[in-house]
């Protein structure tokens, strides 16, 4: 199963029953310098963020510091995928995603300002510059002589990204793009000087006139960019969030980025990659509350006995464990797969950013809960770590919408094939080739327990369970395209069903094929926790996955969607 | 100036010890490892010296395969050269690493050798002093003020209650002590350069060790001690036990 | 008959207090191993400090004099040291770890190519031979040890040993030593900031780490210090945060202590922190927050606000 550009996609394929074995087995590593590079990264990290970096001062005076910046400017921070061509240092994804959780487990306020800089600011001109446009900002950029932001979400557009206001009018006598709108709640809005604006522009299209089409510009800040004043917001107070106001601000047409008209794409695109940097800073945030959390449990005495000795904050601390552990073993299996390039990884990624921050927001708030009243109080830091935490499963894409955009785009890849095999059977001698293709590709990746590779004994159950739901979603996703047909579009929490199995799913073969890998190097004995961790969660996955499947069938949706219909008449709770 | 800087590596300060199996060595298993800190003023100090006076500075480490990322530590801080020396006996006592270390270390033609004032693993503090015998050059030890001209150095070392100003000739050792800089922070752009630096290896025959551990253990653990009273109110108690029950103060 | 040799470490003609410990621990091991006790002095005009070691027994007291040592010299010091262990054919020479024994004992180990055992915390004779306790990774371990050389050296910590006096007869012997080449000039000992007592040095310690929550409320250690004649440490956080000279530092990369009476305030007890200070007799933890790590090796403790509690006991004291 492959995307518009023929890249295969492991999670589309799996929802259409076929797996893509080489995407996922074996678990991938890191290139041993690179690695060795990471770990002098990392230490340099750390030591700069144990002298600088104080989150809870941030926090309280709402700033980031600018010398905190300028050091971490010192330090390289805002450079590490760019290129070496263009001054940066050309670290692969992964190497970027660990140093993005090393740095998140310091300070959340922190690993943003760096991953608005790269994850998307400066992403689109990575994907989509021209040489000349990547020669005159890539190398401003990689020492953070300009800081990058990304300007896509306004007042009216949010989750509706496609209804952007912002006006692009090309001056073909001037040679520019004249730009009007606002863009709201932009990371880094106040500090940056590099901005990708997305903005509407007419374009006549031959044979369909003048429409509305999204463009994507580079602007920067001496083109007449203002910024709002800084958000007051609830968590990540040190960032500066910021509206952008474009008030007639020319922007050379050469900083058009991509092509006219196909700047949605260009945003999605950036998004789709820019995820999974999220979703790994999450994991450093959750490592940190975790480690935290552990030594008050085992300090805090109560009824005699120290806090860790009770079951039910030993379940605690375990379900954070895991949560920790899957989301590594799916952040890492995705990072690789952006790395290995040609490969869609847009519904991966999708799965870790909702994953990761779901859990985040979950480990934060159970850390919390743990400390008692002494979680509550703001002398500790727990409660920043929640309001840290709380802006993740709303911003780059929100976690409701990434859901429905996991479940339909793997339901549709089905609807495709399908559509593909209808119009084969209908004309079978125009379609004799593609028939047959068709069935030799069945044949040879069909979700069949031959087809997945033998795992260790020891993940042998968890691997059966996998096969065993692996196969079940791709049905259901087959019955309900039969059931509901373009329908199912507004089946909503269907789809939220379908997505948290898909995710569950997700992170089972993330964690079998790392934990597989980690036996085959390190040998069983050496394992034991990584083994207890991955057969732990896959018993309570296939299972919630099991529950998620059956309750398309049978459901209270209905009498749901009456309650809420009656609550939103009265306008109030009145029963 | 030519400068060699002599760096170990270590177990993070934060590192919980533990005792192996056989009670004669610690568990190295999930053991983070860091450049010496003492090490680290003297890789910085190196390279200080290095700025002001054009010099060049290699380090120097004695070791196993892992202490490469050490020495890539103080690459990436900026040195130059780097020598990983290794025996076929590790680990090895005080005499034996500086035996060790000076057989390297003369083929070198060094004018300044630095050194952290001792290792945070077995804390033993010699290495500085039995090199200035071994190579019969002058040592200055536990430095906290160092300057350094062509020919010579003006050091204060640090002992109880001040300090001893001290003075000698290049070629010259110094060990180094925490408040004589603040050492860099490796920054990408250091530690991607520095891969490109090859290490070179030299193997190097060593006497037997003189010091035997016979066995290794944990600190007697304290009987639990007791939380005399809240705030103020517990004084008067707490002065009551210090001076008839611990009686330390009269 | 073997000789256990003592290096008597004075500065300024006053012998420091390791040196009457160090005879008490040299006394106990001849006694022991049946050998003889002598005690080194090195320096110039310190002839009359051979009777205060005999009162705690040394029955011979070799005094080397120079006018080039009025200061500590290294090279000269290494050099008659080891011409006298030779000379005199002892078999364990025991010195102070002390900044001067630290730097004197290695140069010494390398001259008679012999073993040292540096910061030792326990010294016994078991089957005839040295068992020697020394605490590694700052104090997180101990390593149980054996000299496996003729003649053994020890640097032993101050305050382990108590000073007990054993009064002898001495012989005091002068002799005019020759430090041959001092390469490794001492050309003058500069006091610290005022004249405060050293953390190593201290019977009493009072620290204070970033509980204080700023550089202006250590005058509250510093008072609480001078009520109990107390040396003032600080925590890493403390001096990281440039509140106070690394001089003060008590953990694994600061100073390791042992003294009779540790007093931790606002110190949470990270455990480089612990390694440098746990071996003290008594420790005092006044924090705050009752999970701190301090108070698991605290004797005493006292959850509060250490603004209310400092100020009570230096009113009190």
């Amino acid at each position: 199963m492959t995307d518009k550009n023929g890249h295969p996609s492991f999670f589309k394929s799996l929802f259409s029953g076929f797996f893509l074995e080489e995407l996922v087995f074996p678990y991938p590593h890191m290139d041993k310098e690179e690695e060795e590079n990471l770990n002098l990264i990392r230490d340099t990290i750390r030591k700069f963020c144990e002298s600088y970096v104080d989150s809870p001062k941030f926090d309280r005076e709402e700033k980031f510091p600018e010398d905190v910046i300028n050091g971490m400017k010192e330090l390289g921070l805002f450079g590490i995928v760019i290129p070496e061509e263009y001054g940066g240092f050309g670290l692969s994804t992964t190497a970027y995603v660990k140093i993005l959780e090393e740095v998140a487990g310091f300070d959340g306020s922190m690993a943003l300002i760096i991953g608005a800089h790269q994850s998307i600011g400066l992403k689109g001109l990575l994907l989509y510059g021209t040489e000349e446009q990547k020669q005159k900002y890539l190398p401003k950029l990689a020492t953070g002589e300009m800081l990058a932001a990304y300007g896509l979400t306004e007042p009216g557009a949010g989750s509706d990204a496609a209804g952007i206001k912002t006006r692009a009018v090309r001056d073909e006598k001037k040679g520019v793009y004249v730009l009007n709108g606002n863009k709201m709640w932009i990371t880094n809005g106040g500090i940056a000087d590099f901005f990708t604006i997305f903005a509407k522009e007419e374009i006549d299209i031959p044979g369909e006139g003048k429409k509305d089409k999204i463009s994507a510009f580079i602007v920067t800040r001496e083109m007449g960019v203002q910024s709002g004043k800084k958000e007051e917001k609830m968590g990540i107070r040190a960032t500066s969030t910021a509206e952008l106001i474009l008030e007639n601000v020319e922007v050379p047409i050469e900083n058009l980025l991509g092509e006219r008209g196909k700047g949605f794409k260009v945003a999605m695109e950036i998004l789709n990659t820019g995820r999974v940097g999220l979703a790994g800073g999450n994991i450093g945030g959750s490592k940190t509350a975790l480690k935290y959390i552990l030594n008050h449990v085992k300090e805090r005495h109560q009824f005699g006995r120290p806090l860790i000795s009770f079951e039910i904050i030993r379940e605690k601390v375990a379900q954070i464990a895991l949560r920790i552990f899957v989301a590594e073993s799916m952040v890492y299996l995705t990072t690789s797969l952006i790395d290995r390039e040609n490969i869609d990884f847009s519904l991966e990624t999708a799965m870790c950013k909702v994953y990761s921050t779901d859990t985040l927001l979950i480990n934060t708030n159970d850390c919390l809960q743990m400390a008692g009243g002494i979680g509550y109080s703001r002398e500790y830091p727990y409660e920043q770590w929640v309001r840290d935490a709380r802006i993740n499963p709303i911003f780059e894409g929100t976690n409701e919408i990434m859901r429905i955009f996991t479940a339909l785009s793997g339901i549709q890849e089905r609807g495709e094939y399908l559509k593909k095999i209808g119009k084969a059977l209908s004309d079978p001698i125009k379609g004799f080739g593609l028939l047959t293709d068709y069935a030799m590709h069945y044949m040879k990746n069909r979700l069949t327990k031959e087809r997945i590779p033998d795992v260790h004994p020891t993940l042998a159950k968890a691997k059966a369970d996998f096969e065993e739901w692996a196969k079940n979603l791709h049905i259901t996703a087959e019955r309900i395209l039969v059931r509901y047909g373009k329908h199912i579009i507004k089946k909503q929490i269907i789809q939220y069903r379908i997505a948290d199995a898909a995710i569950d799913l997700f992170g089972m073969i993330a964690s079998i094929s790392r934990v597989d890998d980690c036996i085959r190097i390190k040998g069983e004995e050496n394992c034991h926790k990584m083994i207890t961790l991955c057969n732990t969660f896959c018993g309570q996955a296939w299972r919630r996955v099991r529950r998620n499947l059956l309750m398309i069938d049978k459901n209270d949706d209905d009498q749901l969607l009456k309650i809420t219909e009656f609550i939103t008449e009265d306008e109030e709770y009145r029963v | 100036m030519n400068i060699a800087v002599c760096i170990k590596q270590v177990p993070d300060t934060e590192t919980k010890v533990r005792v192996s199996g056989d009670k004669k060595w610690i568990e190295e298993g999930e053991i983070n490892f860091i450049l010496n800190p003492y090490d680290e003023l003297a890789v910085e100090e190196g390279l200080k010296i290095a700025e002001a006076h054009s010099g060049e500075v290699t380090v120097l480490s004695l070791g196993p395969d892992r202490i490469t990322s050490a020495i890539r530590s103080a690459l990436a801080m900026g040195a130059n050269k780097a020598i990983h020396i290794k025996t076929d006996k590790n680990p090895l006592d005080p005499m034996a690493t500086a035996e060790a270390l000076a057989q390297v270390l003369r083929e070198g033609n060094y004018d300044l050798i630095l050194l952290g004032k001792q290792a945070i693993d077995d804390d033993h503090q010699q290495i500085g002093p039995i090199l200035s015998e071994k190579l019969g050059i002058p040592a200055a030890n536990v430095v906290t003020k160092l300057e350094v001209s062509a020919d010579k150095i003006t050091a204060e070392r640090q002992i109880e209650g001040g300090f001893e100003k001290i003075e000698c000739a290049l070629p010259a050792i110094v060990t180094t002590q925490r408040g004589l800089n603040e050492p860099r922070y490796a920054s990408l752009k250091g530690i991607m350069a520095a891969k490109k630096i090859q290490i070179e290896e030299k193997i190097v025959t060593v006497p037997d060790d003189k010091i035997e551990i016979l066995e290794i253990n944990y600190p007697p653990e304290k009987p639990p001690g007791k939380i005399v009273g809240e705030g103020a109110d517990a004084v008067p108690e707490l002065i009551r036990l210090l001076k008839e029950e611990a009686k330390v103060i009269s | 008959m073997s000789k256990i040799l003592v290096f008597a470490e004075q500065r300024d003609g006053k012998l420091k207090k390791v040196a009457f410990e160090n005879l008490s621990l040299g006394k106990k091991l001849s006694t022991d191993l049946g050998a003889e006790l002598v005690a080194v002095l090195i320096g110039n005009n310190i002839s009359g400090l051979g009777e205060q070691l005999g009162k705690y027994g040394a029955l011979k007291v070799i005094a080397c004099q120079n006018d080039a040592l009025d200061l500590y010299q290294p090279e000269g010091y290494a050099k008659i040291l080891a011409d006298t262990v030779t000379a005199e054919d002892a078999s364990i020479v025991i010195m102070g770890a002390t900044l001067m024994g630290k730097d004197l004992a290695p140069r010494v180990a390398a001259r008679l190519d012999a073993a040292l055992a540096t910061d030792c915390i326990s010294v016994e004779v078991s089957e005839g031979d040295l068992k020697i306790v020394r605490p590694i990774y700052a104090g997180k371990v101990r390593a149980t040890i054996r000299l496996k050389s003729d003649k053994k050296l020890l640097t032993v910590r101050p305050n382990v040993y108590p000073a007990e006096e054993n009064p002898e007869s001495t012989e005091v012997i002068e002799v005019a030593a020759d430090p041959c080449e001092i390469k490794t000039k001492v050309t003058e000992v500069m006091a610290g900031s005022k004249d405060k007592l050293d953390v190593t040095e201290a019977d009493i310690i009072v620290s204070g780490g970033r509980g204080l929550k700023d550089p202006d409320n250590f005058h509250l250690i510093a008072n609480l210090a001078d009520k109990l004649g107390a040396a003032q440490g600080a925590s890493r956080a403390a001096v990281d945060a440039g509140w106070r000279l690394y001089e003060e530092q008590v953990g694994q990369t600061g100073k390791t202590v042992s003294p009779s009476l540790y007093i931790a305030v606002g110190i949470s007890g990270a455990i480089q922190h612990l390694a440098g200070m746990s071996s003290s007799k008594y420790i005092v933890a006044i924090n705050k927050d009752p999970e701190a790590p301090i108070f698991k090796i605290a004797d005493y403790g006292i959850v509060g606000d250490l603004f209310e509690v400092v100020p009570k006991m230096i009113e009190m004291l």
